[in-house]
């Protein structure tokens, strides 16, 4: 595992974000400081007017600073002219909205191309990146549907769909659950999570406190300023685009014991906090794994994550069938409970 | 660039075909505009054409001698137009033709005195028949057609005429009118020949032969005292000779009227000038009558655009958040009314068409629709475009998207 820092993509100091002036002045940010790596998967909180939005509107180069310097990339965003910056938003930004901004009379894969058409390809191209991206999320035969015909959480993976189309290093989302119930939520968040595992660096803006586990790094802002900052993993075990395949698991259910079937050999079993455990013949020590080898009766979906998940077959497994999965196994273990 | 361009023409397209109701009304607008101008410009292009048709081959080597009015030395056009050539009271005389007549470039000599009287036709009276007395040479300088018989000829007996093709039928109930007789101002005429229908009934002649009766200038003074030559009708040699002819007439006539010189020379092209101007004042002025709807189209455009910026504010914020950047927004909102009024444009031309040979089937020439006339207004209506486009497609370039995104219809 390459143990090297990753480089530093976003780099805010003293940004203030003023709105009004004079007796009306009120500020949104407020001498703020952030540095984001590759690879980071933030967790902005805070309660609302704290400047969360703002914040992210000014990283992705749709609103300015009143003062402070921001450099994306290494380069001050100061200098950059209204269109290199609107070439960046479409090859290096990707957005994902609460309301999933969708263009409601373009059907879907007309908008998850959208970004494609600013940076200049064809529209045969665009159509087929969008066609393998949409396969991904496994939307392919909702293609020509209108967004209206689709369910809210489809709607949601298809605005993520067309934030990953031009492949960008930095992906903001702005409450992308917001409008989503549970089920979808966590649909969503594995989309992110998956996004996030391979390399790339998102910044969420979220109201929900229960998201934070999948974050690497969890801000709390109040007023425009940050009031807590805690990284949950640290900067040398980020995620990198060259890392080696590895399978991570996520456990819904904290309260009882679960086990996990990697293989007809290995079984683990869980207790509380999540965990990401590596192929058996290669153990890697990401997070705590408690390893028992027991029980058969709780299976839980292992998922596989690699550079080019579009290309594994095994990746075809449906969110359906995982969350099928997932509700066998709740059932098989209220089942146990009773015979116990 | 081409492919951005060619990018932002098929979105404009598809956001056009998402509202076609609404793209078929504005451009309907332009549409009305772009008709009324080509019916205008093709009616009267099919006028001056028929007015023109021969005249500058046939024509080109002809000379009009008419009475002089002070009407041209005003130079005022609408007068010169307006006041009738007819009822001048003229000072060309038949000698004033002999005369023409002995210049060398000179091949042919026809005189026009033109009168509108009562004939009777067996004990039955024709008002306000146009006689037109004459020579032998008219034949020869309009190249008339004759239907039957022959045309007057100085080896005949005085006494006879040549009919139009009309009148023909009018007077005798067809063609074979050759023998037949009328009575005109006392004395007997028998009909000798009958003129095929002619081409151009509007002429430089100020006569329509279809409906005229042809005599013998000669015999015509005989009883008539004063006998009024409008035109003398001067056909030369070749094209080369005319202003050789024009020099020579100048002075053979005013030496004949010692130094009168009550006449005016016109040649070739200006044998169709007073027609010409009134159709090109006439249509200048329909056309710009007409113009004014095509500005009110493009009203209609830009209201319907901003209309349509307003509605898409949401989906600008959208387009701009994920990389498009103002020109992108301008150039897909302008191309959006460019295509609206080029759509309107080539409805009008259809419609204008449509209405043009509608009303050709009620006049006698057909409407003429040249390259020119369709280029300009296709032209004029991509102004249109462009110029009632670009205010609409400033504002949604210059949304913000933050605000954009925030919109909710």
């Amino acid at each position: 595992m390459p143990n090297q820092e990753n480089e530093t993509i976003i780099e805010l100091k003293a940004i203030s974000k003023r709105y009004g002036l004079g007796d009306a002045e009120s500020y949104a940010l407020h001498n703020f400081d952030l540095t984001v790596k590759r690879g980071e998967f933030i967790m902005i909180m805070g309660p609302s007017g704290c400047g969360k939005t703002t914040l992210l509107n000014i990283i992705g180069l749709l609103d300015k600073a009143t003062s402070g310097e921001y450099k994306l990339a290494g380069k001050s965003v100061e200098r950059i002219s209204s269109r290199k910056k609107a070439q960046f938003r479409a090859k290096e930004i990707g957005f994902i909205f609460q309301s999933f901004n969708l263009i409601p009379n373009l059907s879907v894969i007309e908008n998850v191309s959208l970004p494609l058409i600013y940076s200049g390809y064809r529209k045969t191209r665009r159509l087929k990146m969008a066609d393998n991206i949409l396969e991904h999320f496994h939307l392919r035969e909702r293609e020509y549907y209108m967004p209206y015909q689709l369910s809210g959480g489809q709607q949601q993976r298809v605005a993520i769909a067309r934030s990953l189309i031009s492949n960008p290093s930095i992906i903001l989302a702005d409450e992308p659950t917001g409008n989503l119930d549970s089920r979808s939520s966590h649909i969503i968040m594995e989309e992110l999570q998956e996004i996030h595992s391979l390399g790339n660096t998102i910044i969420m803006v979220t109201h929900n406190p229960a998201l934070t586990t999948y974050a690497t790094r969890v801000i709390n802002m109040l007023d425009g300023e940050i009031d807590t900052d805690i990284k949950t993993v640290a900067d040398q075990d980020l995620p990198k685009p060259g890392d080696p395949e590895k399978i991570s698991v996520r456990i819904l259910s904290k309260k009882r014991p679960v086990e996990l079937e990697v293989d007809s050999k290995t079984k683990v079993v869980v207790t509380g906090k999540n965990v990401t455990i590596e192929d058996s013949s290669k153990p890697k020590a990401n997070e705590e794994p408690k390893e028992e080898t027991d029980s058969e009766e709780h299976k839980i979906e292992v998922k596989k994550t690699s550079k080019k998940p579009a290309a594994k077959p095994e990746k075809k497994r449906s969110r359906v069938g995982k969350i099928l999965d997932k509700a066998k196994s709740k059932s098989k273990s209220k089942k146990k409970e009773k015979e116990s | 660039m081409a492919l951005l361009l060619n990018t932002h023409f098929h979105l404009a397209i598809d956001s056009l075909r998402q509202n076609r109701g609404r793209t078929f009304l504005s451009a309907l607008g332009i549409a009305i505009g772009v008709a009324s101008i080509v019916l205008i410009l093709s009616l009267t292009g099919g006028i001056d054409r028929l007015i023109s048709t021969n005249s500058n081959k046939e024509y080109a080597n002809l000379i009009l001698v008419r009475p002089s009015t002070t009407k041209s030395v005003t130079d005022n056009i609408i007068d010169e137009l307006t006041s009738n050539n007819q009822y001048v009271k003229s000072n060309l005389t038949l000698e004033d033709v002999e005369t023409i007549s002995k210049i060398k470039e000179v091949s042919a000599v026809a005189p026009l005195a033109i009168s509108n009287s009562a004939i009777t036709v067996n004990d039955r009276v024709h008002q306000g028949t146009s006689i037109v007395a004459t020579n032998a040479d008219l034949e020869k300088i309009l190249g008339l057609h004759i239907k039957n018989g022959q045309f007057l000829d100085y080896s005949l007996r005085e006494n006879v005429a040549v009919i139009g093709y009309d009148i023909a039928t009018q007077m005798f109930g067809g063609t074979e009118a050759i023998t037949k007789t009328f009575s005109y101002n006392g004395q007997q005429f028998m009909v000798v020949g009958v003129l095929d229908k002619v081409e151009d009934p509007i002429n430089f002649n100020g006569v329509d032969l279809d409906n005229s009766i042809l005599i013998n200038i000669k015999y015509a003074s005989t009883f008539e005292s004063s006998i009024q030559i409008q035109q003398i009708n001067v056909r030369t040699n070749t094209t080369d000779d005319v202003a050789k002819a024009v020099d020579s007439i100048n002075s053979g006539l005013a030496k004949a009227k010692n130094g009168d010189q009550s006449f005016e020379l016109i040649t070739g092209d200006t044998n169709l000038h007073p027609a010409g101007s009134l159709l090109s004042i006439i249509s200048s002025m329909l056309t710009l009558v007409a113009s004014i709807s095509l500005i009110v189209g493009g009203v209609g455009i830009m209201n319907i655009m901003l209309v349509s910026v307003s509605e898409r504010t949401r989906e600008i914020g959208i387009r701009k958040a994920v990389g498009a950047s103002a020109s992108n927004i301008l150039l897909q909102f302008l191309f959006e009314s460019i295509i609206l009024s080029i759509l309107g444009a080539l409805m009008g031309f259809i419609l204008g068409y449509i209405f043009a040979f509608l009303i050709s089937l009620i006049t006698p020439f057909a409407p003429h629709i040249s390259w020119e006339i369709l280029g300009i207004t296709g032209a004029v209506s991509i102004i249109v475009g462009v110029i009632f486009g670009i205010y609409p497609a400033i504002k949604a370039a210059s949304k913000d998207p933050i605000t954009s995104l925030k919109f909710y219809r």
